[in-house]
This record gives C-alpha cells, sequence and structure tokens, in this order.
C-alpha cells in the first residue's frame, strides 16, 4: 500500500466510495478504498446474529435496480437481487381501515376509493404525474451534476417535455404544498406526506421538487434480498475483479498536499498512500475542517464546512428475533395488511404527523409513540432461521445527547405499542440501534444524521456540499468529493459515486467501458442537461 | 425481473465459504481452475466473523479468535498480507492463572516463559529447555513433520516421524517411553509423567483442550498435550487479526476474488448431484438468491461436515444404507462452547500479575481448574452432559493484542466455557437438552461473570456491555455446526487422525471421500480452524486430480512464515504499560 502510487484514492468505502471505486477500476485506474471502519458499506450494513440478519440501516433501497451501477457492474451476477413486494405500505389504525398502497397504482386507487370516493381518481392522477416527473426528471438527475439553481430552472422550464415545466413548476414549494394540490382525504393525505416526512424531511421546506420522487419510489421499494449488506459486498468484489483495492481499519487523518495540489493521504496509523488524485466521500466536518491543515485551503471553505447543518432528526430502531410472524389486528380488513412491506402505527391523520414534525423540530420526543415496521423474514426466508422471524421497528425520533439512557425505557414504550396493533409479537433477541448508536457506529453519521447532513435548501442541490463544489471537483486541484454530503445527498441512490466516477474519468481522459443509461440520454435530448 | 447468472460450467464448486472453502477455492482459482464457491450466509466466514452486536465501536468475534494462521502455508503462498491480514500479538501469548495468585505463561520470547516457570516449579523449566533444545536442534525435522500432520493426508508414518523426536525428549528428561506408549495414553497421565507442577500441568491441558484435543481422550490428548509443550511451546503461533478474525475471511474473500473465483452468498446449497457414485454438480435450495439453480462442475468440495454432505445433500440412495447408518452415527456432542463478551471502560487487572506482570501482557488464557484432578472432574462432567458446576473457562482479551476493536482506551472481553450441547443439569437445575440454552443463558452468564471478577477483582466495574451468544447460537449461524459443535466433529480417538471422519469416508488421501469427484475439506484430519489445513489438503488433492499441482508460487511449508516473521508481528500495542 504505501510504496505504490495510486490514481485515485478514495476515502471512505460506503455505497458512494464504492460505486466511485468500481467505475475508476473498470476504466483501468489503479484505485485504493480506504475506510476507517472493520467492514465496509457504510449505511448498508446488515449484522448476522444467531442465524438473523439485522439491516442496522437502509432496508428500503430508493432507486435499486434504476441505479446505473447496477447494470453496469452486472450486480445480479453478484447475488444482488431486488423484489418489489406487491403491498408496499400499510398505515394501520385501531379503529378505522387500514390505508393500504400497493405498487400497482390501480390496485391503489380501488383500494382508496373504498375509503374515501374521489382518492381513486387522485391518486392515478398524482401517480401518472410523479411518474412522469421522476422517470424524465428526478431520476436522470440524479445522475447527472447539478446545474446552478437558475440554469436548472429554465433548463426545466425549456425541456423539450412537459415534464420538465411540471417539475419547474413545484421547484420552489414544499411537500405539503404539492400534496395539496391533489385535494386528498385526510387519509390518503396523511399516508402520501409520511412517505416523504419519515426520512426527516421537513414538508415546509422549499423542496417539493423532491416528493414526486419519494412517493414514486416509496411505493416500488426494492428490498435486497440476503441483506443490504449484499450490495457493498458486491461492490467490494467488482472492484477487487478489475484490480481495484480496498482495505478496512484505515482510517484517513490528513490529505497530503504537494503545490497546492492533494496528493495522497496520511493514515492514523502515519502510512502514506500516495495517488494522483483523492476523492472523499465523507462528511464535510472530516472533509474540510480534519482533512486538511489551516491553510492549505481557503477559509471559506472551511467556514462552509463549520456552517454545516446536521438532521434534526434521526432514527430510533429495535432490531428483533421473533418466534411468530407479527399477525395485526387490522388483517381483519384486509389480510394485505400482513403482507405489507412496511406497516405504518400511530400515524393516524394529519394532526398526528404534524404533531410529530413540530416535536421534532422542537428537539422533543413525542409522548405517543409512532413507528414503521419491516418483516423482512416474511419476504426473504434467508433473513432468519428455520422457524422464526426477523423485524425491524424504526420511529424517527429527535437526536439528544442521552438516548444511551433512554433507549431500553423508549424500546419498551415501542414494543407495547406494537403489540398494541399486533398481540402476537415474541421477542427471542432484541437490538436496540438508538441515534446516539449511529453515531457510534459510522462516523459520518454525527447526531445521527443518517443522510449526513439536513435536507435544507441551503445544502441541497447545487449547494451540496457548498457552491464551490458542485460538480465533484472543488477548488483543490486533484481533490474531489461524492458522498451523502454531496449533490444529490444521501439514501441508497448510488447518485453521487456515479456522478463522481464520470467526473473523474472524464478528467483522466480514459475511456468509459459502460454506456450511459438511456434515462439519462434521453434527459439530454429533451435539453435537462447538457 | 429474473437475471440468470450467466457462468454456469465450472472446474469446482466449493459448497461453503468457510475459510477453509475460501482457502481451498482460492488456492484453486489462483492455479487456474475456474472456481465457485458457494455459501448460505450473508457473508462468507461462519466460522471467522467480527460483528457489533452491542454498542457500536466494540467489535466481537464470535467465532474463531485466536488465529493460529501464521503457521499456515497459505501466509505466503496465497500473500495474505497483501489483502489487508495483520496479526497482531502480546509479549505473552497464553496464560493461565489460579486461584493461589500464582500464573502460568507461555511468552512469545522463550526466556520470559523460563523465567515464569522458574517461579512454578525449576524441574519444570529444565525439562521445558530440553525440550526446546531438541526442538531448535531438529528444528528442520519437526516442521517437516508438523507440516505432513497438518498439511499432507494423515498417514501413521507421519506419526512415527513425530515419535523419535518425542522419544528424545522424553528420554533426556528421564523417561523411558516409546510413542507407542504414548499414544495409549491421555493427556493427563503423559503430563503427569513429563511435569511436575498442577501450574504447568494444568495450564498446557487448557491450551490442548482450547485447541480441540481434549486432555480426557486417549492418544488424541497425549498428541495435544505434546504437541502444545515440546512441540510448539517454544514457538507459540497464536495472534489477533487487525481489525478483528474476519480480517482473514476479507483477506481470502479478496485473494480468492482477485484470483477469478465467483463467490455466491445466500446461496444455500440443497442437493449435490451424484450420478453412478460420481459427483457431478450440485442444486441450490429454493430460498437461494438464484433459487433452484442447477450448477455443473468436474470436482465438488463440501466445506460442509460430514453428515450434512451425505445425509441432507447426497441420500442415502446414493451412499448406501450401510455407509448411512455409520455416517448418521458420527459424534458432534462433544464440548461446545457458551460464550459471553463484554464491551469494557478498561483492560481487567488479574490478582496473578502480582506474581507476574506477563500476565497483563497476553491476549488469552485461562482460569478455574486449579490442578488435574479439578480437570478430571471437569471432563467428566462434559462426558456425563452435565454443565460443571465451576465456572472453568478460557478467557480473552483481544484488545490487548489490537487495539483497534474497541474505542480509544477501550477494551472488549469474553469468555468460552466449554459445555456439553445437550445438558442435562447445572448445579441443582435439571436441564431438557439443546433447546434450553435459552433458559439459563443469563444466570450462566453471571455466573461466568462472577468467576471473571474472583480472578480479576474489579472486573465488574468495568462492563459496559454484555452479550451471551449460545451453543444454540452457533447452531442458527450455521446449521452445518450439528449442535454447535465448531471443530466439524468430536475429537475422540475413533473420530481422530487416519480415522476422521469414519473409516470408509476417505480413499487414496486426505480429502477424497468414496464418491468420485466429491471432496471434503471440513470434518477431516486436522479439523478446519484458520490455519486452513483442511481446505489446503482438499486443494491439494482436486489440483493433483486436476494436474495443476505444480506452480511456482504453492511452495509454502507449515511455519515458514512465521519464522521469518516472528519479530515484524507488532505486540502489546493495546496495553497500557505501568509507569
Amino acid at each position: 500500500m504505501k510504496d505504490n502510487l495510486y490514481d485515485a484514492v478514495i476515502i471512505g468505502g460506503g455505497p458512494n466510495g464504492l460505486i466511485c471505486a468500481a467505475y475508476l477500476s473498470k476504466a483501468g485506474l489503479k484505485t485504493i478504498v480506504l475506510d476507517a471502519r472493520h467492514e465496509t458499506g457504510g449505511g448498508l450494513s446488515t449484522e448476522e446474529f444467531g442465524g438473523f440478519r439485522f439491516n442496522i440501516h437502509a432496508i428500503y433501497h430508493l432507486m435499486a435496480e434504476i441505479m446505473p451501477a447496477y447494470h453496469d457492474f452486472k450486480l445480479w451476477e453478484y447475488n444482488v437481487k431486488y423484489i418489489y413486494p406487491e403491498v408496499q405500505c400499510a398505515y394501520v389504525f385501531k379503529d378505522k381501515k387500514p390505508v393500504i398502497l400497493y405498487k400497482d397504482p390501480k390496485k391503489t386507487a380501488e383500494y382508496l376509493a373504498s375509503i374515501s370516493k374521489s382518492d381513486g381518481e387522485k391518486y392515478l392522477k398524482m401517480y401518472a404525474d410523479f411518474k412522469e416527473m421522476s422517470e424524465k426528471v428526478l431520476i436522470p438527475l440524479t445522475y447527472a451534476a447539478p446545474l446552478p439553481p437558475v440554469d436548472q430552472f429554465q433548463a426545466m422550464q425549456n425541456a423539450k417535455d412537459k415534464a420538465g415545466k411540471m417539475v419547474a413548476e413545484i421547484s420552489e414549494m414544499n411537500a405539503m404544498e404539492v400534496i395539496d394540490g391533489y385535494g386528498f382525504s385526510d387519509g390518503a393525505k396523511t399516508a402520501l406526506l409520511n412517505l416523504f416526512t419519515m426520512w426527516g424531511i421537513s414538508p415546509f421546506e422549499a423542496l417539493g421538487y423532491l416528493f414526486p420522487l419519494y412517493v414514486y419510489r416509496m411505493t416500488n421499494v426494492g428490498l435486497c434480498m440476503g441483506g443490504s449488506h449484499r450490495l457493498s459486498s458486491a461492490l467490494c468484489k467488482v472492484i477487487i475483479s478489475a484490480g481495484g483495492e480496498l482495505y478496512e481499519r484505515a482510517e484517513v487523518v490528513k490529505v497530503s498536499m504537494a503545490n497546492g495540489k492533494a496528493c495522497g493521504v496520511y493514515l492514523a496509523d502515519g502510512t502514506e498512500v500516495k495517488a494522483k488524485c483523492v476523492i472523499s466521500t465523507v462528511d464535510p466536518h472530516q472533509t474540510f475542517l480534519r482533512f486538511f491543515d489551516d491553510g492549505s485551503i481557503s477559509p471559506d471553505l472551511k467556514e462552509s464546512a463549520k456552517r454545516w447543518k446536521w438532521e434534526e432528526a434521526s432514527f430510533f430502531g429495535m432490531h428483533m428475533g421473533l418466534r411468530n410472524r407479527p399477525d395485526y389486528k387490522a388483517a381483519e380488513h384486509s389480510k394485505d395488511v400482513n403482507s405489507a412491506l412496511i406497516c405504518f402505527l400511530g400515524i393516524n391523520n394529519m394532526e398526528t404527523l404534524l404533531n410529530h414534525v413540530k416535536a421534532i423540530e422542537g428537539g422533543q420526543i413525542s409522548e405517543d409513540v409512532y413507528g414503521h415496521v419491516t418483516c423482512t423474514s416474511v419476504f426473504d426466508p434467508l433473513s432468519s432461521p428455520e422457524g422464526f422471524h426477523t423485524a425491524r421497528w424504526e420511529s424517527l425520533v429527535s437526536y439528544r445527547d442521552d438516548w444511551d439512557k433512554t433507549k431500553d425505557e423508549y424500546a419498551k414504550k415501542c414494543l407495547a405499542k406494537w403489540k398494541e396493533y399486533a398481540s402476537n409479537i415474541d421477542p427471542v433477541h432484541t437490538y436496540i440501534y438508538p441515534p446516539t448508536y449511529i453515531e457510534k457506529k459510522i462516523k459520518n453519521m454525527v447526531r445521527g444524521s443518517f443522510k449526513h447532513g439536513a435536507y435544507i435548501p441551503l445544502q441541497m442541490g447545487y449547494f451540496r456540499p457548498n457552491d464551490q463544489c458542485s460538480g465533484v471537483r472543488t477548488p483543490v486541484e486533484s481533490f474531489y468529493v461524492c458522498g451523502a454530503s454531496t449533490y444529490p445527498g444521501g439514501m441508497i441512490i448510488g447518485g453521487p459515486g456515479y456522478i463522481g466516477a464520470q467526473t473523474i474519468v472524464d478528467d483522466f481522459g480514459v475511456k468509459k467501458v459502460w454506456d450511459e443509461p438511456a434515462y439519462l440520454k434521453k434527459a439530454r435530448e429533451i435539453g435537462l442537461m447538457e | 425481473m429474473n437475471r440468470e447468472m450467466t457462468m454456469k460450467d465450472f472446474d469446482v464448486i466449493v459448497i461453503g465459504g468457510g475459510v477453509n472453502g475460501l482457502a481451498c477455492a482460492s488456492y484453486l482459482g489462483k492455479a487456474g481452475l475456474k472456481t465457485l464457491v458457494l455459501e448460505a450466509k450473508g457473508e462468507c466466514g461462519a466460522h471467522c466473523d467480527t460483528s457489533e452486536p452491542g454498542i457500536p465501536g466494540f467489535l466481537h468475534n464470535l467465532h474463531a479468535t485466536w488465529l493460529i494462521t501464521a503457521l499456515s502455508p497459505a501466509m505466503d503462498d496465497l500473500e495474505l498480507e497483501k489483502y489487508g491480514l495483520e496479526l497482531r500479538a502480546t509479549d505473552y501469548a497464553y496464560g493461565k492463572t489460579f486461584v493461589d495468585n500464582k500464573c502460568a505463561l507461555f511468552g512469545v520470547d522463550l526466556p520470559d516463559t523460563f523465567s515464569n516457570w522458574e517461579g512454578l516449579s525449576k524441574k519444570d523449566t529444565d525439562t521445558l529447555k530440553i525440550a526446546t533444545e531438541v526442538f531448535f536442534t531438529r528444528l528442520e525435522e519437526v516442521l517437516d513433520v508438523l507440516h505432513k500432520f497438518l498439511f499432507t493426508a494423515p498417514d501413521w508414518n507421519i506419526m512415527r516421524s513425530f515419535s523419535s523426536f518425542i522419544e528424545e525428549v522424553f528420554g533426556r528428561v528421564g523417561i523411558k517411553l516409546t510413542f507407542e506408549d504414548i499414544q495409549q495414553m491421555n493427556g493427563f497421565q503423559l503430563l503427569d509423567l513429563l511435569f511436575e507442577s498442577e501450574h504447568v500441568k494444568t495450564m498446557i491441558q487448557s491450551l490442548s483442550w482450547i485447541g480441540a484435543y481434549p486432555p480426557i481422550h486417549r492418544e488424541v490428548g497425549a498428541v495435544g498435550a505434546v504437541a502444545l509443550s515440546p512441540l510448539t511451546g517454544p514457538i507459540i503461533p497464536v495472534h489477533q487479526a487487525k481489525g478483528g478474525s474476519h480480517a482473514l475471511t476479507h483477506a481470502l474473500v479478496k485473494c480468492a476474488t482477485a484470483n477469478g473465483v465467483k463467490i455466491l452468498t445466500s446461496c444455500p446449497v440443497k442437493k449435490i448431484i451424484v450420478e453412478k457414485g460420481v459427483a457431478k454438480g450440485v442444486v441450490l435450495s429454493e430460498k437461494a438468491i438464484f433459487p433452484n439453480e442447477t450448477i455443473s462442475a468436474k470436482k465438488i468440495v463440501s466445506n460442509l461436515t460430514v453428515v450434512p454432505t451425505f445425509i441432507d445433500l447426497i441420500g442415502e440412495e446414493h451412499i448406501g444404507t450401510q455407509r448411512a447408518t455409520s455416517i448418521n452415527r458420527f459424534l458432534y456432542d462433544e464440548q461446545v462452547l457458551f460464550g459471553v463478551y463484554y464491551a469494557l471502560k478498561d483492560a481487567p487487572q488479574w490478582k496473578s500479575a502480582d506474581f507476574n506482570e506477563g500476565i497483563q501482557s497476553c491476549f488469552m488464557g485461562y482460569f478455574g481448574g486449579e490442578n488435574t484432578d479439578e480437570m478430571e472432574k471437569y471432563a467428566v462432567s462434559l462426558i456425563n452432559g452435565k454443565i460443571h458446576n465451576e465456572v472453568i473457562a478460557n478467557w480473552f482479551i483481544p484488545t490487548l493484542a489490537d487495539p483497534t476493536q474497541a474505542p480509544e482506551g477501550c477494551h472488549t472481553s469474553f469468555v468460552w466455557f466449554d459445555v456439553p450441547p445437550l445438558p442435562t443439569k447445572w448445579n441443582e437445575r435439571k436441564l431438557d437438552g439443546f433447546k434450553d440454552w435459552d433458559k439459563i443463558k443469563f444466570d450462566l452468564a453471571d455466573s461466568v461473570t462472577d468467576t471473571y471478577e474472583r480472578f480479576a477483582p474489579g472486573f465488574k466495574n468495568l462492563i459496559l456491555d454484555r452479550i451471551i451468544y449460545t451453543p444454540v447460537d452457533i447452531y442458527r449461524n450455521n446449521p452445518s455446526a450439528i449442535r454447535g459443535n465448531w471443530c466439524g466433529g468430536s475429537m475422540v480417538p475413533e473420530q481422530f487422525f487416519v480415522n476422521r471422519p469414519l473409516p470408509g469416508i476417505l480413499k487414496k488421501g486426505g480429502s477424497r471421500s468414496f464418491i468420485d469427484n466429491l471432496y471434503l475439506s471440513n470434518s477431516i484430519n486436522p479439523m478446519g480452524a484458520t490455519w486452513l489445513a483442511s481446505g489446503y489438503l482438499a486443494a491439494s488433492e482436486v489440483a493433483e486430480d486436476m494436474g495443476v499441482r505444480e506452480q511456482s508460487w504453492w511452495q509454502g511449508k507449515a511455519c515458514q512464515w512465521y519464522l521469518r516473521n516472528i519479530t515484524n508481528i507488532p505486540r502489546s500495542l493495546g496495553v497500557r504499560r505501568k509507569k
């Protein structure tokens, strides 16, 4: 490691670092990935314990096979397989019929109409709109470097497809305004808005343009068979097969500079790894404040990093080995509840949802416990030992320093709440994972920020992480950034890593041995990007 | 959309991605054979993993933890360091601590061992010095025998080569014993003859025991005792890996992948296709990522233990009633492990550090069983299906060797208590076998903690987190580890050495089974483990049969890498020096 000169050294082996490394290696660049943890994959963590597979972070892969990496590396050959459960979401109540969202919009429309007649047609209209906006605009833009906001707005406005204008129209709105445009009843509106707010994104920030993407993808969620970690494990094999290198327990502490250019990194143990370029996929504090001494980068880059806002909300998780498959009382209304990928419990109406949003904004923990549950073993029998089940309860909660102390008590409340809806929950093993554990496990996720930083307009889009580093390149020569704290953001989307790789490969002037996805080609044709 | 796996015809399929399966595949892939590894779990290395089942930042090695990879030819042949395997040691490799506050230690440096033993028995120290002298005088020969015993097909001639060395040691100590005499003894008896100090004897008994060679057994116990005192005591190659045991698994996965091996996980195998006594391929389970897929190959290697391999995957139809009956009687039910894992604020402080500070620089050891009688009673408990009343157990503090396994200043430690898989009793409590582990695990773990406290006062105050791992968990982690057995089946005389796994299963070698083109890399001599012996042997025999064994890079010998690198391996990085 220390005697080689690499083309690229990538700091951080999470999904974006791995995707970037895979492309660079395939393009023939001598690449090395360095991860501080003992295991790569970042948020693609699956812990196996006594035969139970617990997906500690990502379960719902937002883009799944839509990620260019999936096709470019033929990840199915590396046992990455997604399934898309027919029943996507079930909002379960105690006193009324559940709200169920199916993968098939017609089925959803029919079902919603059975609760509130006009919701059916409205759903079909909304779904068609959101699908069009997503497929023609929002998904392609996920995999291309951002334009400055004004230019992006104009490109959408002038695009040779009405989908561009549709997105332009909502780009200044917040999610609440977007959903209000469809006039749903309270129940359906709650269910749909929650698909967005469950990720800790405020419905009142001007990020309405993301709303259609989230609703469209959260009703087409991919579950990674065998566990989320299969995706990162496969990417590791792609990297190694293509001649790349990967080291765990290799914490980077500094970027080494020569003549104002990044020329490698120093590890915690003092080892120097030399490279022609350095790529950081970790959070802005580490990237700009830790890796560079004062004087080696501009003071305003440091300032912008200091101003970086972490997320207000994080997740409280309860991972359980169960004796029984959850059987919800609400299944009396519709047995599809028991086959739903995600069951939402306690999100009863808009008032409840907005109370929770408010509590989180105020840094409070609601008295009233609510959450969403996925029982992976229902879909993936390898998630648990024979005769058992594996499930995760997850609640969106404020980050607080005292979670280590309060986690057990809170877990009891969550379990009690879950049992109110499904009385047969019988745990044989429990692993409680509060926001303070998130922070301990993955250094980037400061204050449990599972997206590496707040989704607020000032640090989204062109401004993620800041306007000097929008397109992967930074003011520091040979230094690039492409992680969840860069455009387009976090979640399992494989966006930053892909965009990073395309840019870096271009800068090296080497050939891309992969084709651009069809949706990107089309987006160029309609004038959304160059 | 269902996508197909396009690669179908392989030279070799390895069923099971444990470290031996991976080692086998790496060798074969590097030798140019198109090789596929199929693993049921999400990741390879079921018995060599590292995870964060508690407070993140505290890594726990729930399976293999004292790595003996240093003596494997694979270190050189597969260049495992290149793939990230970095070994870590402590100044003392093994230590037993006693109620009388003494401790018996094996240092990495011989003078440290002698110095410690002087305080226990001058006579025993002299004996060890003689053994060491013979060892170093005949080093080349000893290493050759060791290599043959571990990495080639079992043969009584190897044992006879052992014997001249052993007989010389015994002779020079004044004990007239032939190797044939030794083979009739168990470990307790042999050590009674060789050493006088109960401290020394019980220390070696415990080391043999945790190495899967229970001292109570005739021959097996004697071999264990002899291998671990005169034979490898002088060089004791046990280590941690930087980042945890799974660094070995990762290195093997990377090595295999770099050498063109395809590894598919979450792909359990449900059947080995056998036609007219010849293995032809496999069929994946309906639960696999590629459900019910049929994959053919010229050679099949099974890294599963003997019963799942023949009974579950092949079936009586192809192996015959007589063999099936015999295989079904294969013993798994000797000791298995009950583990208690701790996250600690600081390193434990042993009482016996007063006798010898070295124990504070020792990452693994033992407590309980003050003398041979007590150890024998413990062995009898296990045979009788009783969890022993007193906790007599193996302890580890991995962070003394590799501080990266815990946050700065903190430590991890764990205790492995040998237990019967199907317990009928613990103290006064009646138990109903395997299923009762969940019932007693918390109380038993408390008992383990109490015992630790006795030998290291203040231990309880250090505890930040505790994780319990029972034989049931080991079994659920890997159903091929029947009832949690971690060494491929009981190491009893009937299943030892040339008899392993059972008479009639192997033919012409150490891994070739009676079914043509089916090789075993588990439940064979010496056993799996992190020296990668059984994987190496299977690879050797497959390669011979495929005409690719002669490779310029495939030359490594037992201990070769270690003897070159002993002084390079960082030691005691996590030990805080007393000011």
